[in-house]
């Protein structure tokens, strides 16, 4: 099999070559960005993009000077040509008159012709369109009258100058006539235009015109050089993401000892660049821009988090709400995961779907229902406590405006969070572990606390971590519920500032540090530390856990636990639903007069709505259509191949899976405006690639599972059969992953859909989603109108829920 | 308490029926195997005697008292046995030391006891070295050397082993048949052990009790049981065996798959019979009486195998190694035969022998 050894070495010579080649190219890329940065800052142009429009106005001087102005200089005598020229001159600089011999007159020209855009005397609109409206030969002729004017004063002045220059005299009637003829020669020219436009706005002040106008008429700016200089961070972003890449390239091929070109580096290389754009720059930036504020290391940035009281107010609601969430989640949660898996529960399946399926609904539409139920003045709740125990006062008893409020509702939220990660470690739990300590003497209770609970240790903790973060992170609920009730939390403080702009982006920043140190700090403990801590408990046999009987206690529990689920999870559906009926949200649905279905009629007449619902249609399908294929690939490289650095991908994705959203997008917003090369913001681009950073380990994770339960043989006897890769693919590994591919695209999708937080700071105003017209119109236009688009979301994602579990062969659902 | 008792014991999943009637005594001391295939309720019965399961109707006693049956039913945890199981189930999380000592802490013994009864029992189990060790340190061996530790450390009289070495490696399972067998009768407990490997059950028992479909076929040592068994079933399940249909007549049974070549026979069977003949008691012989073709051979080293067509049939032939190179494929040979069972023919020999493990 081995190749023919020299060939092997000079092609591992050519591709070292290669290399070394392509890091000097991107070296000196590199250094071309840096320089044309560095000749943009120091040429006083705001923008770098004022060199391309030098560049292209050069272009547009010279066609306007060879086919106007030099056609109508060359019929003048020499004598009136000699004067013309020097009244050019005059009206360019005196200095420039005294030297001036009639040499250059090209450049001259073109000077003048372009200084004149920026200050020259003006005309009116009206006058420009006279002048644009003249035929070609009325146009010359008219062009060569005005330069025999400007040559001898007497000469008759064409009629449609006359107004220009009525009470003028001197140097001011013939800057007038110039600038006549020179509207006249560049009306041809559409662009020139256009080019000048784009110049006036980054280039201001007379010095600055004039030098701009040299540049130009001088042609000193060549097509290179304004390709630099006007994308030198674009180019610097380049030249630098190349040499990473062959750096990582040249590691990868020195690890294996095989130096080679081979495709699947590229396609690593292509992920993990994407990666480094737009979720490492960004981090990056966010905690430099919080460490060095001006350029210097200062803790000022991050001192104001406990000096400046909001920030301090923000830091502990969060804190103190995120840590009693983990608490309370993780206490309703391990008994139900232990209920539902381990009982004889009635209806167990149905209550595991149950609790599982709150997972997918947006945290905003909990925040939504708790807030009708709980307000303290018409909350339903609160309205049959006061009448069951005769409480008269109005507000109360409970308030939902509050920090056990939004505890409470980040609670009913999060808690399936735990359920999920603990029902499955209890799944995975052989039970034989169980029956050697029950015949080791240890009655059931005991063996739970010396067995299951130390066994399970690892994922309850990874579980309860999840709760924690996610309540750190959530922005839906504190938003709804904090915002009314002036409870500000991380999250939404983070939002408020960035709102305010510059003055406000200190604290963002500090804020979001904060909050990325926590997440990166939990992210750490429950994939290093956690993780490596979980038992393999599963022995070789299926496991069929023993079922505990609950006897006497079964209807009892399984009543206490249809009465969770009905307060938890039934209340609050079907508030929503109600109240997307009701006129007055006050009263009940069922009051004369209050059942309308005017909400729904509004929801599918308006505009709004309809685009809005069209934008995350879109975004959501891009983001989990590109998702699914990355995290395809990169399986595919994770599973089926041994290359070196396949597992780099795979971590920054749950890296930007554990971001907390609000961070993503404020540091996007602060990278993605120009600064390193990359403007997208404000586009859908941004949105679509902040879903995909946050979500792409949806897919990762889905289709890994099934992926590396495809055993390579079952592709290797495909293809000992003969079958070709691509059959094999299509025929064997195809259908054994179809399922995971179908259910990782619906997991990137679903939360794409009706996201909220990311969206809040990174939409304008054609890119807004259904998630934030939602939020919108929650709170500012109406709520029952708003209940009426959280049904319609909630509908929409239980059928798609119903899709892929019939898709999928029920393998599959949320 | 080393004795158990097993009286008619039924039990259903749902309206499955998993074990029929089994009605056993296993005395103190005795070494007693359920034998039969996977799925034919001999783990039931031991998950049942540990207290796992709950008849649906029957008693179980330990020596003199009920601990299944009626209202009555002892947990697992208090009938104090020692049990290993097929996946070891060894905690992860505790050391060799801790897995050990598990069922002493369990009843709160001093900690000085713990620490002695366990030192003897990692001894006794070579696993002294090991002690500080967490599971995934060791190999499948060690481990289930841990589980038996485990088991044994609160010196239980009954000792129940479920399918205990089918996770290890050939050589492995051998040296471990021995070294439970030691342990046995060093500390002389009775042992109750459920396989539906027959080499483990003929090494290890005192006697076997063969299970199929939930109902007991046959018990005894295992010598009896090969030799007489009762049934086809038992016959087939226990080593090779190839079954021919035949006539019985006064004197000899009429072969028609053979040509109709005859054996004598003397037993007291009448008309149609199976014949059941182990391939280990036919001998090639000049005189034999069954006349056929050699068609393969090969050679085992202990012994050599050979395939003999005698009319339409195939026959099975074992000999020792020696015998390899007397014969050549393709010879003619003459085949006699020493000993054969003879069950006769009820017509459910083809639906009997389907199961196989």
């Amino acid at each position: 099999m081995e190749k023919n050894p020299s060939k092997r070495i000079s092609s591992s010579a050519a591709v070292k070559t290669g290399l070394t080649v392509l890091f000097l190219f991107s070296a000196v890329l590199t250094f071309l960005g840096v320089r044309g940065k560095n000749i943009s800052e120091s040429s006083g142009f705001s923008s770098p993009k004022s060199y391309s429009a030098i560049y292209h106005l050069a272009n547009d001087a010279d066609s306007i000077w060879k086919e106007a102005i030099l056609p109508s200089l060359e019929e003048l005598e020499e004598a009136q040509r000699q004067s013309v020229d020097r009244t050019a001159a005059l009206l360019y600089s005196d200095q420039m008159a005294e030297e001036y011999s009639g040499e250059k007159p090209a450049v001259l020209y073109k000077t003048l012709l372009l200084s004149y855009q920026f200050s020259g005397p003006n005309l009116s609109s009206a006058q420009k369109k006279r002048i644009a409206a003249l035929s070609k030969e009325e146009a010359q002729k008219l062009r060569l009258d005005l330069f025999q004017c400007i040559a001898d004063e007497t000469a008759p002045v064409p009629s449609l100058a006359e107004k220009n220059v009525s009470g003028l005299s001197g140097n001011e009637r013939s800057a007038m006539l110039f600038q006549v003829f020179f509207t006249s020669a560049a009306a041809g020219n559409a662009d020139f235009n256009s080019h000048v436009i784009l110049l006036k706005k980054s280039v201001r002040g007379k010095d600055l015109q004039k030098k701009a106008a040299a540049m130009a008429a001088e042609g000193t700016v060549n097509f290179l050089m304004q390709g630099i200089i006007s994308r030198s961070r674009t180019i610097i972003l380049i030249g630098v993401l190349l040499m990473i890449d062959i750096v990582m390239a040249a590691c990868m091929m020195a690890a294996e000892s095989r130096w080679e070109f081979d495709i699947k580096w590229v396609l690593i290389l292509l992920i993990i660049d994407f990666l480094l754009v737009f979720l490492m720059l960004p981090m990056v930036h966010m905690f430099a821009s919080a460490l060095f504020p001006d350029g210097k290391f200062s803790l000022d940035t991050l001192r104001r988090l406990f000096t400046y009281p909001m920030n301090l107010e923000a830091v502990k609601n969060t804190m103190i709400a995120s840590i009693l969430t983990m608490i309370f989640g993780t206490l309703i949660a391990f008994p139900l995961a232990f209920l539902v898996g381990r009982t004889n529960l009635y209806g167990r399946k149905f209550f595991r779907t149950l609790f599982v399926v709150t997972y997918m609904v947006p945290p905003y539409v909990g925040a939504m229902a708790w807030l009708r139920l709980m307000n303290p003045n018409v909350g339903a709740i609160n309205i049959v406590l006061r009448r069951l125990f005769g409480l008269s006062d109005m507000p109360g008893p409970l308030n939902v405006y509050t920090l056990p409020g939004i505890i409470w509702v980040l609670t009913t939220f999060y808690f399936p969070y735990a359920f999920i990660t603990i029902s499955r470690a209890m799944e995975k739990m052989d039970p034989t572990l169980e029956d050697a300590s029950r015949i080791s003497g240890a009655s059931p209770m005991k063996t739970i606390f010396r067995i299951n609970l130390p066994l399970m240790l690892p994922s309850l903790l990874a579980g309860a971590l999840l709760v924690f973060i996610s309540a750190a992170s959530c922005y839906g609920i504190p938003s709804i519920i904090g915002k009314p009730g002036n409870v500000n939390m991380v999250t939404t403080r983070i939002i408020e500032y960035t709102a305010l702009g510059q003055q406000g982006l200190k604290d963002a920043t500090a804020l979001s540090v904060f909050l990325m140190a926590v997440a990166l700090l939990i992210l750490m403990i429950s994939d290093v530390v956690l993780a490596r801590r979980q038992y393999i408990t599963v022995s070789g046999k299926s496991v069929t856990p023993t079922i505990i009987d609950l006897r006497s206690m079964r209807m009892p529990l399984t009543i206490a636990v249809s009465l969770f689920a009905l307060i938890v999870i039934g209340l609050p559906f079907m508030t929503i639903i109600l109240t997307s009926f009701k006129t007055d949200v006050g009263k009940s649905v069922l009051a004369a007069g209050n059942f309308t279905l005017a909400n729904w009629k509004m929801v599918f007449a308006n505009n709004e709505t309809i685009h809005s619902l069209k934008n995350s249609l879109v975004y959501g399908l891009i983001a989990a259509t590109a998702g699914i294929v990355i995290s395809i690939v990169m399986n595919y490289l994770q599973h089926r191949t041994s290359i070196t650095g396949k597992s780099i991908p795979a971590f920054l994705i749950t890296l930007g899976s554990g971001t907390p959203s609000v961070v993503i997008a404020l540091g996007l917003i602060m990278t993605m405006r120009g600064t390193y090369g990359v403007n997208i913001y404000g586009t859908a681009s941004i949105i679509v690639i902040a879903y995909m950073v946050k979500y792409l380990m949806m897919g990762m994770r889905t289709v890994s599972s099934s992926m590396s339960q495809v055993h390579a043989s079952l592709e290797e006897s495909s293809q000992i059969s003969g079958a070709g890769w691509l059959t094999t693919m299509r025929r064997v590994t195809g259908p054994l992953i179809f399922p995971s591919i179908a259910a990782g695209w619906f997991l990137i999708f679903i939360p794409s859909f009706y996201e909220l937080s990311m969206t809040t700071l990174l939409y304008s105003g054609s890119t807004k989603t259904i998630g934030f017209q939602l939020y919108e119109y929650w709170t500012f236009t109406s709520q029952t109108m708003s209940c009426a688009m959280a049904t319609g979301i909630l509908l929409f994602i239980a059928a798609l829920n119903f899709i892929l579990s019939r898709i999928t062969g029920g393998k599959f659902s949320i | 308490m080393g004795t158990v008792a097993l009286k008619h014991i039924v039990k259903y999943y749902g309206k499955n029926l998993v074990v029929n009637d089994i009605d056993e005594v296993i005395h103190d001391g005795e070494f007693v195997t359920l034998l039969g295939p996977s799925g034919c309720g001999k783990t039931t019965i031991l998950r049942m005697i540990a207290g796992f399961e709950k008849p649906s109707s029957g008693e179980i006693w330990f020596d003199d008292q009920l601990v299944a049956g009626g209202k009555t039913f002892l947990p697992p945890e208090k009938r104090n046995i020692g049990m290993v199981f097929q996946s070891y189930a060894v905690w992860p999380h505790m050391t060799v030391f801790e897995n050990t000592a598990y069922p002493l802490t369990i009843r709160k013994l001093p900690k000085e006891e713990i620490r002695r009864k366990v030192e003897k029992t990692l001894d006794l189990m070579h696993l002294s070295q090991y002690a500080d060790r967490t599971p995934d340190q060791l190999s499948g061996g060690q481990q289930q050397r841990v589980a038996l530790a485990r088991a044994l450390v609160g010196e239980p009289k009954l000792l129940l082993l479920d399918e205990p070495l089918s996770n290890l490696d050939a050589k492995l399972r051998e040296s471990m048949r021995f070294e439970i067998k030691r342990i046995q009768n060093e500390l002389h407990i009775t042992v109750l052990y459920v396989t539906h490997d027959q080499t483990e059950a003929m090494s290890m028992s005192d006697r076997i009790i063969v299970i199929n479909k939930g109902v007991r076929q046959q018990e005894g040592t295992p010598e009896d049981i090969y030799k007489h068994p009762a049934n086809p079933f038992v016959a087939d399940f226990l080593g090779k065996v190839d079954f021919f249909r035949g006539k019985a007549e006064n004197g000899s049974i009429t072969i028609p798959e053979m040509k109709n070549q005859t054996i004598p026979y003397t037993g007291e069977h009448r008309g149609d019979v199976y014949v059941a003949v182990r391939p280990e008691n036919i001998i090639f012989s000049e005189g034999g009486e069954l006349s056929g073709i050699l068609e393969v051979q090969y050679y085992l080293g202990d012994t050599a195998n050979f395939r003999v067509r005698v009319g339409n049939s195939l026959v099975r032939v074992i000999t020792d190694g020696h015998a390899y190179h007397s014969v050549r494929e393709g010879d003619p040979v003459r085949l006699s035969i020493r000993e054969f069972i003879v069950f006769p023919d009820d017509g459910s020999l083809e639906e009997t022998l389907q199961i196989k493990t």
